[in-house]
């Protein structure tokens, strides 16, 4: 139908390297500079950074879905719903003895789906807009926190002390990483995945082709809560107990480092991999920076510039991408 | 005035009243569509034809009446609803994705939250057919579509369309972006499903299209439904009346004084011009105060030229220069030729060219807005003045500044986005399909408009996908073909042969010697259910 036109290198580059891929390589440039700089990073400390780094991952993979669903799509509560399900655990459910493995597990993905459940309300079914009606219940969430624990507390059951484990070939909270990716890949094999990347990019044109658009969103939040629940528990573990005020401080970061893995703010491009991606590069750089001894001034406007330069690259790209 | 339907209706509207806010745009609506018919919707722009096809598609519910699909009465409470009752539609708008692929914006819809319909295979072996019925590549299945042309996204669509089950296939002039060659082969395909007692209401302001294609048609003027005429009835003459309400509106084929101009007096031109890489050089002249035509095939070049002439796309090699006060200008981009008197109306309205959270008034005066500045500061009443004069001068209804842009019909949002162009006084207008989805009223005003602005000087440079548009309005036609100018058609040649072979790559000199050619190009011209 079209006459065939030559295109430009970096274009077909752009139109066919993955969206994740810039992030990828920005990780392995990280790899060679840490390791350069500590000797231990290697032969093991990698393990640690990402014992640390994984409540991140996980909020930033959280974060995912409601980015992709469009719309404005975000969830500025999730730190503080995984601070809650910290909360929750550390200081409702242990003090009655009830530290059960499959009760904690379970109380954590409800209180995560929950908090999911009452964000995908507001934003489809009242329809605020998403930074409103996020930032909501971000307030909420980190409120109920404070009320539920005065003061952080460190007692927590012998089981949990596994996720932080680092004796393995690999570090334990790589299986709960793995594990979440596995249920998205699954989930991304139905036809959930085209619903929402439609719903994400064109919400008329996927409205107007029959897609329910409100259920596909509802359920956007709902699993981003989840996962989020999913956050806290690692997150607990990863403290070594609770603290009704570190939650919060990981939201911005948690969508800092969506916009780093290449994820369209604006909904319909990326996926989990890319968003966690992007939460590794983000940690990396900060213990880069700690490493080499700057000061938590420089370490804050690192980040902005970080971001702004990967925003930028990102729409460039697209841009490349999307010519004719 | 009306022919009663031969057998019981396949979906029917009775007494449908619709407002929008305090716009009524359906009152008292009656249309009933039988088995195996092609109903045409006529009317003006804004009569609330697209109304009624979102009423009918689920979009909306009608604030009042009813409709019924095979004698029961139906609450189409949604898109999905609609298609449950077996109501397909392509709208007006070409609804696709860009971040998935041709084959996932087709189907998309057809499955649950979770549970997909089909097998990949099957999606994509049912996709393949339709697309090939209709001609085009299967190619535009795979990739996304960022990179197809508008026609090649109007495929997209109606294969959206015809992959599900379906008894009313509903097109909004969804033919308005398609090229000849595809239009044909889907009237040829709604032809075949017509047989098998499938029905499709077809909305289209071409007139050439109505006649061949329809079976009975309804009238709407400014909401109210005038009546239906089967097709004995329905000649563009008594369609057009019936629309305006005056008797004397079908005479307007009057082809508008062509003028032949001096050669040597050219104001934009193109040298040694190659439009993609490989493609063949050619040079272009356009000549001051001339209507120059650019037609072709879809895809052979035609907007790429009116892109590179407006500076919006760069050349392969060559160049394209504008003359300034006698003395050759360059052209290098948007902004550059727009500062030299260029100013370019896009062809995808959507995406290209209105500012949708926006009134109509602020999308109208976008251009112009420094001209109306003082020390950097607007003055509001003065840009008023000036948008209430352009609104007038184009009859957008509703004559409001006010209105928001997204509440205008098709036609009434393009004729926006033409006014904001020639608001901006340039000396050399380029229009990419400036009048897709005009009615023929307008478009006759808009004609009469553009051989005013030439008469004052400006020059004008129109792509249009219609033959007869270029016949009526141009001084000059240059036809694209394989991504170069084929040829450059005025005076005596100029005719709707020259034109169709041209943009086959022929000459109508060559044409005439051989018969069997000629009638090949009759089957372009006229395809018969
Ligand atoms: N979303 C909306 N909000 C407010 N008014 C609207 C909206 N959509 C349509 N209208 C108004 O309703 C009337 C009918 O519009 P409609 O789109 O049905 O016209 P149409 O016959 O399809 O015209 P066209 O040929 O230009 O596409 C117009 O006056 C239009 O301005
Ligand atoms: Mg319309």
């Amino acid at each position: 139908m079209s006459a065939t036109v030559a295109t430009p290198l970096l274009q077909t580059v752009a139109r066919k390297v993955p969206y994740f891929v810039p992030a990828l390589v920005a990780v392995a440039v990280m790899l060679l500079l840490t390791a350069s700089e500590s000797e231990t990073f290697l032969s093991g400390g990698w393990k640690l950074v990402l014992v640390y780094a994984s409540p991140l991952v996980l909020l930033a993979m959280a974060q995912a879905p409601v980015v992709l669903s469009g719309g404005g799509g975000l969830d500025l509560s999730v730190g503080p719903t995984a601070g809650l399900v910290s909360v929750v655990i550390a200081a409702v459910l242990i003090p009655r003895d009830l530290s059960v493995a499959w009760l904690v597990i379970v109380v954590a993905l409800l209180t995560g789906a929950a908090a999911g459940a009452v964000n995908a309300t507001l934003v489809t079914l009242v329809r605020i807009p998403p930074i409103i009606a996020t930032l909501a219940t971000y307030l909420v969430f980190a409120g109920l926190a404070t009320q539920v624990l005065g003061a952080p507390t460190g007692f927590l059951p012998e089981w949990m002390s596994w996720f932080t484990s680092v004796d393995g070939v690999l570090p334990n909270v790589l299986y709960v990483i793995l594990g979440v990716g596995l249920v998205w890949l699954l989930l991304t094999r139905t036809a959930y995945w085209r619903n929402l990347l439609m719903v994400g990019s064109n919400d008329r044109a996927a409205y107007t082709a029959g897609v329910n658009v409100t259920a596909v969103r509802f359920l956007a939040y709902l699993l981003t809560g989840v996962m989020a629940g999913v956050a806290g528990l690692v997150l607990t573990a990863v403290l070594g107990g609770a603290d009704a005020t570190v939650g919060p401080t990981y939201t911005l970061q948690a969508i800092a480092a969506v916009a780093l893995g290449g994820l369209s703010l604006a909904g319909g491009r990326g996926g989990l991999f890319g968003a966690a991606v992007g939460a590794v590069l983000l940690f990396l750089i900060q213990n880069y920076l700690t490493l080499t001894e700057a000061s938590s001034f420089e370490l804050q406007m690192a980040y902005g510039v970080v971001l702004i330069v990967a925003i930028v690259a990102n729409g460039a790209w697209d841009r490349k991408r999307k010519a004719r | 005035m009306s022919t009663p339907p031969l057998e019981p209706a396949v979906v029917e509207l009775a007494g449908i009243t619709h407002r929008y806010g305090p716009t009524v745009a359906l009152s008292d609506c009656r249309l009933s569509i039988a088995p195996g018919e092609v109903h045409g919707l006529v009317g003006e722009n804004g009569s609330g034809k697209s109304t009624v096809v979102k009423l009918l598609s689920g979009i909306m519910r009608p604030t009042e009446g009813e409709v019924r699909v095979g004698g029961k009465a139906v609450d189409l409470r949604s898109p999905a609803a609609a298609q449950r009752h077996e109501i397909v539609t392509v709208f007006q708008e070409t609804l696709v994705s860009d971040e998935c692929s041709g084959l996932d914006n087709v189907f998309a819809g057809t499955d649950g939250i979770f549970r997909r319909a089909r097998s990949g295979r099957a999606e994509r072996e049912a996709a393949e057919r339709v697309v090939a019925s209709l001609g085009a590549s299967p190619a535009i299945l795979q990739s996304s579509p960022h990179h197809l042309s508008l026609a090649e996204r109007q495929v997209l669509t109606l294969t959206r369309a015809l992959v599900r089950p379906w008894k009313l296939l509903i097109l909004d002039e969804a033919t308005s972006a398609l090229d000849l060659s595809t239009r044909d082969r889907l009237f040829a395909v709604l032809a075949d499903h017509r047989r098998e007692g499938r029905s499709v209401l077809f909305v289209s302001h071409r007139m050439d299209e109505l006649e061949i294609l329809i079976d009975r048609a309804t009238v709407q003027r400014s909401g109210r439904t005038v009546g239906t005429v089967g097709k004995d009835e329905a000649t563009p003459a008594r369609l057009l009346s019936m629309m305006s309400g005056r008797s004397d509106a079908g005479e307007h084929h009057v082809r508008a004084g062509a003028r032949s101009r001096q050669a040597a007096d050219v104001v934009l031109r193109g040298v040694d011009l190659s439009l993609v890489a490989q493609a063949p050089a050619f040079d272009l002249d356009v000549r001051r105060g001339e209507i120059l035509g650019i037609g072709g095939l879809d895809g052979q070049g035609g907007s790429h030229l009116v892109e590179v002439l407006a500076g919006v796309r760069p050349t392969a090699s060559g160049r394209v220069e504008v003359d300034r006060d006698g003395s050759w200008t360059r052209v290098t981009g948007y902004r550059q030729a727009f500062r030299s008197g260029i100013a370019y109306v896009p062809g995808k309205r959507q995406e290209e060219g209105l500012f949708p959270s926006m009134t109509v008034g602020d999308n109208l005066s976008m251009a112009t807005l420094p001209r109306h500045a003082r020390a950097g500061l607007f003055r509001s009443s003065s840009v008023l003045t000036r948008v209430r004069e352009e609104m007038t001068r184009l009859g957008v209804v509703p004559h409001d500044p006010s209105y928001p842009i997204t509440g205008l019909s098709g036609g009434n949002a393009q004729k926006v986005l033409v006014g904001r162009w020639l608001a901006a006084e340039p000396d050399v207008l380029i229009l990419n399909d400036p009048l897709r989805g005009v009615d023929l009223g307008t478009k006759r005003d808009f004609y009469a408009l553009l051989r005013e602005l030439t008469e004052a000087g400006t020059t004008v440079v129109m792509l249009s996908t219609e033959i007869e548009e270029l016949l009526t309005c141009c001084d000059r036609v240059a036809v694209c073909q394989a991504e170069r100018v084929f040829d450059v058609l005025e005076g005596e040649d100029l005719t709707y042969d020259a034109v169709l072979a041209a943009m086959f790559g022929r000459h109508v000199s060559d044409e005439q010697s051989s018969d069997e050619q000629s009638s090949d190009h009759d089957t372009h011209r006229k395809v018969t259910l």
